[in-house]
Formats: structure tokens, sequence, C-alpha cells
């Protein structure tokens, strides 16, 4: 959901997540009439099922050049895009808003058709390629703040819905875990590799420092200047 | 004027047009004809040639240049000179005033002709000659001050009298010295007398020190000399000196370039350690170090401090007095939003395209030996942390290409040092600053090896280094393989070799789909030899395969490339010098393993043979570590691909020590390795799968060795081995 922090001094900031993809779907063979193959389905919505319409004025999708009209606008919820096709390609997303000071967010969404998950492949399950993200509104305008603070649900939350969510928590901390962990032992390598270099750094000294005794006894240098003095 | 005698000279080709006729007629004729018609310039030459040919009056261009104004232009002015007419000179006689008064040399030369009128100059020359004062003494001075036990009265008098005759030439004035009357004086006896006598004259009289009359007469004697050998140098002297020269500034040359590059790797992380120590000097570097591994507890505080660093992404300032130059940090900079405006989280993650492929590369191969996707979820923590692994993984890379050049940088210091000494003096004296675990303290070695072994880790420990870092092995492939070989023979024989001589290393590589080493080498005794496969994907690094003893096998045995034949081939290479006896028990091996996947994995089977060779030595080895094995093995030995015949030869035993230590290993890094392994498989199936790990080697050999022993042991190893077949220990 949204975080919210009313302190003076630390910047307003408000964190919507979100979440964009496809979901794409085979015919089962390949019509004629233009080659296509799959229908698929490209969105952006909110991880929750709020209405993200309260802050969001559209949502641009922009598609290959090959669709008749390729830049599709959506101007009201839901933003998503139902086409049918043969290739994968990317697509472009622009999210406006309501506040005309804040600038868009473009990004990008590689369209996935294929998969080789048996499951989809026999059509049991749904292909669904989606991405979490979060749009971070940084000191945004009173009144668009208050936007962006009163969410209303869109539909009620179903089962689906509820599972989404779970599976994102789950899939975050996971993924916290892992990346702390990969960062335990890139230090420990880090702190390994520090030792060994340091002693090296003082092998290498100390090497110098015989080489040198060794060609230069300590009384040849008084002696040459001597020689040489002018 | 120019143009008259172009003009002349072309007349001939031009049309004679009477200009001196002012026939009215005609004139009005060629008028009414209107303008002759100029003749068109062929087609097909080029415009300035037809303006040089071209009867044209009009449009003809000076051939030579007649502006003379802006004067830079010398042929100009001779062409117009040259229709001028010649300046006069006289031949007129002269008087030189510099020569006196009372000259009255008359001498005659050119000069150009003067109205008599102007008076007379002076010779031009005249004012360049220069008079020289020469002080003169009284003869109180001289008893007061100018005494002198070398010089006589006389003899200074003279000196003065020739000094002020032929105006301080010392050169003519030394000539000129009478050695009969007065000893011999060398220029700089003379020189030293007069410059005394002045100095001590001008302080006498003006009770002041001056620096006008300094002179050194030691410091010139010494130089004429100097010079006078020079000039004496023979030929072959001065041959030798210009080599001597040549080699100094070669080997200048190459340490500056040496140090620049260690300079550089280490610099850019040894300023991470403490805030605000940054030094130009690589001696100057191993302080900082000291200072940050001192102790853990500091260790963990200025981690945090360099992750606070990192996580910001503010430059460094550098504090303290010693820094001298400003180095970007170590980490990677990611963008961030600070100004108010939307942004998507996931922007906060996107690698700035200033990191070069490689690093890239390294990154993307840590993740994947860690699980983690590319682009994770955009959570706040996850961006933040994210973002910091992979600014270590950059770290960790360069801190590994440091510590790469200053290893070689050591071992050159070494060969350096040695070819100085020869080998009989090289005492290295104790060992301890170099291991904190090595256990001898008079190492007499002269290895390369010393140093590079002489890591405070211990075989068992330090379980992730081997994993991650090595990765980025360079591409010094003999000297990684061997320090690899040595760190796992230490395991495989639960001590370090550091004290121990290794000797003798021969280094064989072959390129077949990859790069297969052999490395052959002596420690103490006992012959050595490894092999390596380095994947021709270069970010793998190099993979351990194995390390045998053996005994004084010819090298020239070529078991990689039966590795990767027989893998395929399942049948017995016949290339052996070994006896039939063991491709009898080979059959009888892969009779036994008859029914078994035929997956991946192994080839190789150093089996039955090698323990029936050199069996003896290694039995207790083998007995103490089966027992944990057995059943792993068995079942191993049921998975497992028989024949490839190579290592024949080998002893098998070694391994079992390693094959503890995988185990363990593998129980941390069972999934690393699965994944590793099934990523292996797809790019280099054939090879990966004939070089194998040490899992399938120590369990072909604990297979076999189990049925011979009929141990019983039980299962304690972790059961990953099993199904994990291909596992590649990328050691």
């Amino acid at each position: 959901m949204s975080t919210i922090s009313f302190e003076p001094r630390v910047p307003v900031v408000i964190v919507k997540p979100i979440l964009y993809g496809n979901t794409a779907k085979h015919f089962g063979s390949k019509r004629d009439s233009d080659g296509h193959t799959h229908r698929w389905t490209i969105y952006v919505r909110s991880l929750n099922n709020d209405d993200i319409s309260t802050y969001v004025s559209r949502v641009q999708f922009r598609l290959h050049e090959t669709y008749p009209n390729h830049n599709r606008m959506i101007n009201q919820a839901p933003f998503e895009v139902e086409e049918s096709g043969w290739g994968e390609f990317e697509i472009q997303i622009t999210i406006f808003f309501l506040d005309p000071n804040e600038k868009p967010v473009i990004f990008y969404h590689h369209l996935k058709l294929f998969s080789t998950d048996p499951e989809v492949v026999t059509g049991k399950r749904p292909f669904v390629n989606e991405y979490y993200d979060e749009l971070v509104f940084q000191e945004p305008s009173e009144s668009f703040a208050q936007l962006l603070n009163s969410t209303k649900t869109l539909i009620p939350l179903t089962d689906g819905d509820r599972a989404t969510e779970k599976e994102y928590a789950m899939k975050q901390m996971e993924t916290i875990a892992r990346i702390k962990n990969a960062r335990q032992r890139v230090r420990n390598e880090i702190q390994d590799l520090r030792e060994r270099f340091r002693i090296t750094q003082e092998n290498i000294k100390r090497i110098r420092k015989r080489s040198i005794d060794n060609n230069f006894p300590p009384d040849a240098f008084i002696a040459l200047t001597h020689e040489n003095g002018d | 004027m120019a143009n008259a005698d172009v003009l002349d000279i072309l007349s001939d080709t031009l049309t004679p047009t009477n200009r001196g006729s002012a026939n009215k007629d005609e004139i009005i004729r060629e008028k009414k004809k209107g303008p002759k018609k100029s003749i068109r310039r062929p087609e097909g030459m080029k415009r300035e040639v037809w303006s040089l040919i071209a009867p044209d009056d009009r449009e003809s261009v000076p051939i030579v240049p007649t502006d003379t104004k802006s004067g830079g232009n010398s042929y100009a002015r001779w062409i117009k000179h040259s229709a001028m007419k010649v300046r006069p000179w006289q031949w007129t006689p002269f008087n030189n005033s510099a020569r006196g008064p009372n000259d009255t040399f008359i001498l005659y030369h050119w000069q150009h002709k003067t109205d008599p009128n102007d008076p007379q100059q002076e010779y031009a020359f005249a004012k360049f000659n220069k008079h020289v004062d020469v002080l003169t003494y009284t003869d109180n001075e001289y008893e007061q001050y100018l005494q002198d036990k070398d010089w006589t009265r006389t003899e200074t008098d003279v000196l003065f009298e020739l000094c002020r005759k032929f105006e301080l030439k010392f050169l003519i004035i030394h000539d000129r010295w009478n050695n009969i009357l007065y000893p011999d004086r060398s220029v700089e006896d003379l020189k030293e007398r007069y410059y005394t006598i002045c100095t001590t004259l001008d302080y006498a009289r003006t009770k002041r020190h001056t620096d006008k009359y300094n002179f050194d007469a030691a410091h010139e004697r010494r130089r004429k000399e100097q010079l006078n050998k020079l000039l004496s140098r023979t030929k072959a002297e001065e041959e030798e000196e210009l080599y001597l020269m040549n080699e100094l500034k070669r080997i200048e040359n190459e340490r500056k370039e040496r140090e620049r590059i260690i300079s550089h790797d280490v610099q850019k992380f040894v300023q991470q350690q403490d805030p605000g120590i940054i030094t130009t000097t690589t001696t100057t570097a191993t302080t900082p170090i000291q200072r940050t591994v001192s102790s853990s507890s500091r260790r963990s505080s200025i981690n945090q401090d360099y992750l606070q660093r990192l996580n910001s992404s503010s430059n460094r300032t550098p504090t303290t007095q010693r820094t001298t130059t400003f180095e970007p940090p170590a980490g990677i900079k990611f963008p961030e939003f600070k100004r108010p405006g939307v942004f998507l989280r996931s922007q906060r993650m996107i690698l700035p395209t200033s990191i070069p492929n490689k690093k890239l590369a390294v990154i993307d191969q840590v993740l994947k030996q860690c699980q983690l996707e590319r682009n994770p979820m955009a959570c706040e923590e996850i961006v933040d942390e994210f973002n910091d692994l992979r600014s270590d993984i950059v770290l960790l890379f360069d801190l590994k290409n440091a510590l790469n050049s200053a290893e070689y940088e050591l071992q050159t210091s070494l060969h350096r040092l040695k070819s100085e000494n020869g080998p009989t003096n090289v005492a290295l004296s104790s060992t301890q600053p170099l291991s904190a675990s090595s256990t001898s303290s008079n190492d007499n070695s002269k290895t390369q090896f010393d140093f590079l072994l002489s890591q405070p880790s211990t075989p068992i420990d330090n379980v992730t280094s081997p994993r991650l870092s090595d990765s980025f092995e360079p591409s010094n492939n003999v000297r990684s393989s061997t320090s690899k070989s040595l760190r796992r023979i230490s395991a495989m024989q639960n001590n370090e070799i550091s004290e121990t001589q290794v000797s003798n290393v021969v280094s064989r590589t072959q390129l077949v789909n990859g790069l297969n080493i052999e490395l052959y080498f002596n420690i103490g005794q006992q012959k050595w030899k490894c092999t390596f496969y380095k994947p021709l994907v270069e970010t793998l690094g190099i993979q351990y395969n194995k390390c045998v003893e053996f005994d004084d096998e010819v090298p020239s045995e070529e078991s990689p490339n039966k590795q990767s034949l027989s893998e395929n081939n399942n049948a017995v290479d016949g290339a052996k010098e070994d006896d039939a006896d063991e491709e009898a028990r080979i059959d009888k091996l892969s009779q036994q393993k008859q029914n078994q996947n035929q997956n991946q994995n192994n080839e190789q089977e150093p089996e039955h043979n090698n323990r029936e060779n050199n069996g003896e030595e290694h039995d207790d080895e083998e007995d103490t570590n089966n027992e944990p094995d057995n059943n792993d093995n068995k079942k191993d030995a049921e998975n497992n691909e028989q024949d490839s015949k190579s290592n024949v030869n080998k002893n098998v035993g070694e391994h079992n020590d390693e094959e503890e230590e995988a185990a363990e290993n593998n129980e941390q890094d069972s999934k690393p390795n699965v994944d590793k392994n099934e990523e292996e498989h797809d790019d280099e199936e054939d090879f990966n799968k004939e070089l194998k790990t040490n899992n399938a080697e120590k369990n072909q050999p604990n297979s076999e060795q189990d049925m011979n022993n009929n141990n019983d042991g039980d299962n304690a190893e972790v059961p990953v081995k099993n199904t994990n077949n291909d596992d590649d220990d990328n050691e």
C-alpha cells in the first residue's frame, strides 16, 4: 500500500506499488488471415486492485509499428490493451498523472507470448508475464498527495488478488533473504582477499628492501658520494 | 613592367595588331564587329592550362608576381630590383679606433659609396674591444693581506702584469708563464692566485664580502680531470656505458609501468578501507590495509562505513593530508532521485552504462551463482540491497585484479631477487608475516609458491572464496592452476604445502574445445600431476580437475585428451602404457555399472588399478575416508558412467580427502553447483562431463575401494552427492 510520512523535516514520499505485464493465450492454431497465433493483453494495474485512476490520468501503450494505431491511449481503468499477434516485441508504457506538474513515467515491457511451462502450453494456466514495481512520488503537491492517498478499490478483492498479493509478499521476502545472503558471501570474500592483498604487499616490500640491501650495502652510498662529490 | 616582358615573349603567338596606326576606319570596323570573339577553351583542358596559352590579352594573369608592397616576397623584390641600377661600392681606407689613439695603421675595405660630406663613421667593430681593469695593489696592501707561502712577491707581480697585458685570458697567460724562472703553475693555480688576491683586496678596501670573484680551484681541477677522462675513453668503454644506460632506462620504464598498473588497482579499493586515507604509492598502501584488518570489530565498523558510503551516491572526499589524488569510488554509482517528481522504483536499479562489459558479465555470473535474477522486484529494501550487492561485486572484482597484479609483482620481485643472489644464499627468513597459519619459520624454499600459499585460510574454511572470486581468474593459467592445485593438495593431505619445496613445474596445455591444462611438479620428493580445465567461456575460470601423485610417469601421457575422447566413445582408450590387466579390470567395472544412466558426468575412473599400483601407501587414508563415503559411492557408482581410461596409473587415494572437503563444500554450495552445472551442461556438455569434478572422481575410486575393502560405512555424506553427478567444482 502507500506509505506516508508526516514529519515536516522528512520529504514527503508516497509509494504506490503497481503490477504491469502481459497475459497471453494461444489460439491453438495459426489464424490464416494474418498469421496471428496469440491473444494477448498488456496491462498496468495496482497490486491490490486499487483504482489507480485516482491519480493516473491516462496510460499510453506504444505497440509495434505494424499494428494499426500503434499508440494506444487508455483514458480510464482498466488500463490495458488487448490485442492479437504472432510475435514478441517491446512495448513502451507511459503513465500520465492527474497532476499536470508531474512528468509522465516511461518504462518498457517485453511482450512475451511463448512459454515452455507445460501447464501453459496445454492451456491449463494462462501465461502471465508481469513485473512488480513501485511508483515513488517524491514531494507531490498537496492536492495530488490527497488524491494519492484516497484510494478506493475498483472491484472487491478477489481471492485471486489476495493470492497475488501474498505471492509477491513472499517473493519479496525470499529475494531479500537471498540478496542478503549473497552480500554476506561477497563481503566475506572481500575481507579475505583484502587480507591476502595486504600480505602480498608486505612481501613485496620485504623483497624490495632485501634486494636493495643486497645490491647496495648501506655504506656503499657514502663511498659513492665521496667519489663524485662536487 | 613584367607584363611588357611577357608581352614580348608571347608576341609571336599573338595576332599582330597594328596598334600603331590610329586608323579610324579600322577602329570603327573593329568596334562594329564587336569585340573580338575570344576563342573558347577546348573541352577537357584545365582552366589554368588554358589561361597559360590563351591568346587573349584581356584575361591574362601576370606570370610573375609584381607586387612588392607586402615586403615578404623576395622574388618579387628581386624582379623589381633587377630592373634597377646597382648601388655603387667603394674601396675605402679606414682606421680602427680600437687599436689605440696612436695607431696609424690604415686598412681598406668595401663600403657603399657615401657622400663625402657625411662624417666618417667609426669602425663598426671597434665597440667590441672591451677592456678589463685589473686591480693593482700597493706594497702595503701586499704585505698586509696578500702574502702567500707559495707565491713570492715577484711572481705575483709578474702574474698581474700578464693579466693586465693579456686581458685576463688565462690560457694565454699560462702559456706565457715563465717555467724556468718560476715554478710551474697550472691554469688553475694562476687563476686561484689571482682571484684570491682580488677577493682579499676587495674585502680589504670595501670591508664587504662580495661574490664577484668566486673561484673554486679544486672543483675546476676535478672537472677538467673528468673531462679528460671522458675524452680519453676507449671505444669499448663508451659502448658499454651506452648499453648500461639503455638497460637502466628500460628497467625503470618497466618498473614504472607495473607500479602504475598495480597502484591503479590498489588505490581503487584501498581508499575504501579507511575513510579519507588515499595513498598514491603502493608501499604506503600497506599501512592502511594493516589497520583495517586488525580486528574484527573494526572490520565490521569499516564495513558499515563503507556500506554507508556506497549507499549514498555522493562522492567521497579525502580528509587527511596524505591524499594527493582523488579516486572515484570503486563501487557503482546508481542513479538517484532527489528532486521532487515521480519515478519508478526500478529505475533506481538500472546499471549505469559506464560499467565495462567485463564487469557486467562478472555481476551476472555472481548473481546466477547466488540464484538471483537480474532484475528482482522493485521494493525499496530490495533495491537498496541489490544495488549494494552489485557494488560489492564490482569491488570484489577489482580487488581480485589488484591482488593478482600484486602477486605477479611479488613473483617477479622474487625472481629478481633470486637471480641477484644466486641460488645458494637465498634464505628468506621467517614467514611469520607471510602466513598466519604457516607452521615452519625457517622456510628455505626457493620456490615461487611460497607467497602464493601464504594465505591465512585453511583448506576447509572460506568455502565461498574459491567459489565466487575464482570465477574472475586471470589469464595466467599456470599460476592460477598451480595455486589451485596446491590448495587442493594441501586439502588432501591436511597440511600446508607451503613449507615443502615445489619445484620443477612443467605445464602443458591442449586446446580441445576448451583449454586442458596439465601441470607437473614436485613437492618434496613426490611428483604430482594435476589437470585442469578451462572452458572457453572466459568468465567461468579454471576448473579444477584432479591432482594425483604419480611415479615418474612420462609426462607425455595424454590423459586429458583421452578423457575427452573416451567419454564419447565409451571404449577403452588404447594408447595406454598400462598392462592389459587394467583393461580387464576396467571391463569388469563397466559390467558392474552397465545399467546406469548414461548420464553426464563421469568418464574417469581411476580405479582399482591405481590402487593396486600405488595403493599401499595410501591405504590408510583411504580406509578412514571410505567409511563416510561408502553408500554414496555405491550409489554413485551406479549412476556414474564408466570408462574413461585416463589416469590409470594414477593414484586414487588422494581423492579421498578431497572428497570430504568437497562434501562439506557441497553442503553449502549444492544449489549453486546445481545451477551452475545445469548451465554448463547446456554450454559445454561434452567437456564438462569429461572433465569431472571431485565428486565423480572420488566416488568412483571410493566405490571400487569399497568393494575391495569391504568396508561398511555409514552414509554421512550429503545425498547431494549422489544426485548431482554433474557437480563441477569450480576450484
